[in-house]
């Protein structure tokens, strides 16, 4: 049953102050890769009416390539924390 | 279209990306979305789910992007009003995250992840799956932490399986939730069961009714139709001979009926009742009763059987951790047999499946059982499982036969196609030489070849089909305007293998960047043989290639051989005799592949000097 208003609406982001910049992070120029990948799952209130699951997410990519660019700038939210098992029956799991 | 966990009602709270530099500078990125609707079907209704289809502009090669987001997911927005009957009126979010997966891995490599899941003690929350993690509690709450650096990109391998040979959490999420509580029927004493049992129960609730309904002395319409439909069915057998009797009935339903998929129904536009007796008069198996008749069925034969809920092993291993919701999970029916359990699949589809026949996506795997004992116990028992059959030895075969009468005709030619189909390539293939669809989550080469070099459809008539292990399917065809051969501004000719093979196998891939084992998906034995006539005597340009690639399970053969100036014979072979390959084999497996794609063999040919 649809009770949530389907278009988001969002607050313009605060992002912290500081550096974002990580020194340990090492980047290939050649190669796109996930720099740094935070997920915190939290799990709030008992009763079922009120109970919810908060997805929180912070990636850090690294786009080497215009074919990575093409692929990986496009995500679906809520994200699949497991494409095997949402993909199942849909075509070409495996070719 | 991505992969995505279709869940209801989720709240997008925060979406932001901005493109970060070493000297600590940024920048917004542009983010536009859309949004995009699916209908899910639940037990009883069809549900909308959206997903928000995010789009990162102004991104560029060589840019670092930090994106952050929040989503909610609410639990049972509806919960005020559907702890009862209702429930299944408005299902929700309760009905699918009761067991689920996190995979770490990316098909990029990630350097430094972080996974921590936060909840307290009473959510019910177990942990499973195959990864380290840190636990911290206090009181009643629970931060359960996983961490890893330099994961390698391999989730989108092809025929890899992932959850083999990755870590990964499995959660099971059983809060205190009033539908799960249940009475024992003799003392009254409230007690909870698991999630899997009600919903297994649930969908099975109507077993014992069917079995007194086919006690009754005085049928109604319904069950005299459905009587009368038993009757002619298993006519002439003996009640003693009662495994003929459900392969009968079984085979006769995966024969002849037609599957619905009952979208109205699901929709609320019908509202209509199962009406079984209507049903197996009109040859009709319907989505909504596909349990229900089945039971009936066997009831109706006065055969006892068990369910048993099946996993794609593509997707993962069914254990006491992960269960999956269950609540779309298809099944099977079991009755003894003398040599173990005869497994039925009802049609779910335009092809069914003959008794004890299994796609190899669902053979040796374990599957959960729901019998009769464990419906109405009142002690909760653990999981049962049991491991499906493997299919037999050697029995995947297949041959098929090409002949081009003339192959040098300009405007194409005539020729016969023949075919011998057993095993897993009758299972998954045999409804496209009836022009049905396949299964569309196995390669499309299971199907029925096309006519080679043209676009054409020509019909193939069925010689011989058996129900019985391996399933034997016998099929030939005449062609027409097959065009093997292309002419060259030389006055030469090409024959590329690619026009020619057929194996069901994936497109070669990069060995040097897998990472994981390499599944095929049966042991097999696939053998094309294309022989060409020629009208005028040819001659060979350069060389006939020759190929044999082995791995440490599969071997591949092909081959062109001019047999004399009017006869160019093609053969290629795979055979496959176990599943798994290991990354020491990438290199064979990805030659392998390439010879079975046709990529490694060209042949040219010019007629005889002296020829018109």
């Amino acid at each position: 049953m649809s009770a949530q208003p389907i278009t988001p609406v969002l607050q313009p982001h605060a992002w912290p102050d500081g550096d974002p910049w990580a020194r340990s992070w090492q980047v290939e120029p050649d190669r796109s890769s996930i720099l740094e990948d935070e997920l915190v799952i939290h799990v709030r209130n008992l009763q079922p009416r009120f109970l919810a699951l908060f997805f929180h997410r912070r990636k850090v990519i690294h786009f080497a390539t215009q074919e990575d660019v093409a692929r990986f700038s496009r995500f679906t939210l809520p994200e699949s924390l497991d494409p095997l098992y949402d993909g199942r029956g849909r075509p070409t799991v495996r070719t | 279209m991505a992969a995505r966990p279709l869940w209801f009602n989720v709240r997008l709270d925060d979406l932001a990306a901005r493109v970060i530099r070493p000297d600590g500078t940024w920048a917004a990125v542009d983010v536009s979305m859309a949004t995009e609707l699916e209908q899910v079907r639940t037990l009883r209704t069809m549900e909308p789910a959206w997903t928000h289809m995010v789009d990162l502009r102004t991104i560029a090669p060589g840019d670092v992007v930090e994106l952050t987001w929040s989503y909610m997911v609410p639990y049972d927005m509806n919960a005020d009003r559907t702890q009862g009957w209702r429930a299944f009126a408005w299902p929700d979010n309760w009905t699918r995250t009761t067991s689920w997966r996190i995979l770490f891995h990316h098909a990029l490599p990630i350097k430094h992840q972080t996974v921590r899941l936060d909840h307290d003690l009473r959510h019910g929350i177990v942990i499973g799956g195959t990864s380290f993690y840190d636990v911290q509690e206090d009181r009643n709450k629970r931060s359960i932490r996983w961490e890893h650096h330099d994961l390698p990109g391999c989730l989108d391998e092809v025929n890899a399986d992932p959850t083999a040979d990755l870590p990964y959490a499995s959660i099971t999420f059983e809060p205190d939730d009033q539908r799960y509580w249940t009475f024992d029927r003799l003392s009254g004493v409230p007690y909870r069961q698991p999630y899997w049992l009600y919903v297994l129960r649930m969908r099975e609730q109507r077993a014992f009714w069917w079995r007194r309904v086919a006690q009754k002395n005085v049928p109604d319409k319904q069950n005299q139709l459905f009587n009368d439909f038993v009757d002619a069915t298993i006519a002439g057998i003996p009640a003693k001979d009662r495994l003929r009797r459900v392969v009968t009935l079984h085979n006769r339903i995966a024969e002849e009926f037609t599957y619905s998929n009952d979208s109205l129904w699901y929709q609320d536009r019908d509202q209509g009742l199962a009406r079984f007796g209507d049903q197996v008069t009109d040859g009709r198996i319907r989505e909504m009763a596909r349990y229900d008749l089945y039971a009936k069925l066997l009831y109706a034969i006065q055969e006892n059987h068990a369910t048993a809920y099946v996993m794609d092993r593509r997707v993962g291993k069914l254990d006491a951790r992960w269960l999956t919701p269950l609540w779309e999970s298809d099944l099977l029916f079991g009755v003894d047999a003398a040599n173990g359990v005869l497994w039925l699949y009802p049609k779910r589809g335009p092809v069914g499946y003959w008794a004890g026949e299994l796609p190899f996506y669902w053979e040796g795997t374990p599957a959960l059982v729901m019998n009769e004992r464990i419906r109405i116990t009142d002690a909760p028992p653990p999981p049962l499982f049991v491991d499906l059959p493997k299919g037999m030895k050697g029995g995947t075969q297949r041959v098929i036969e090409t002949t081009i009468d003339t192959a040098d005709a300009p405007n194409g030619s005539t020729g016969t196609q023949r075919v011998l189909l057993s095993g897993q390539f009758s299972t998954l293939g045999r409804g496209s030489y009836e022009q049905l669809p396949v299964d569309r989550t196995v390669h499309p080469n299971y199907a029925a070849p096309t006519v080679p070099g043209s676009p054409r459809h020509v019909p193939w008539k069925i010689l011989s089909s058996s129900h019985v292990a391996p399933y034997r399917v016998q099929a030939e065809r005449g062609l027409a305007e097959a065009r093997v051969m292309e002419p060259d501004l030389d006055g030469s000719y090409t024959i590329d293998a690619r026009m020619l093979v057929h194996h069901a196998v994936p497109p070669p891939f990069d060995p040097g960047m897998r990472e994981l084992p390499f599944y095929w998906d049966c042991q097999q034995d696939d053998r094309i043989i294309v022989d060409r006539h020629f009208e005028r005597p040819m001659e060979l340009v350069g060389t006939l290639p020759d190929h044999w690639v082995s791995s440490s399970h599969a071997s591949i053969s092909q081959r062109f051989t001019l047999v004399d100036p009017h006869h160019l014979q093609f053969e290629s072979r795979l055979v496959v005799s176990g599943e798994r390959e290991e990354v020491t084999f990438a290199a064979d497996v990805a030659a392998i592949l390439r010879v079975a794609a046709g990529e490694a063999s060209v042949v040219r040919l010019r007629p005889v000097s002296g020829t018109p």
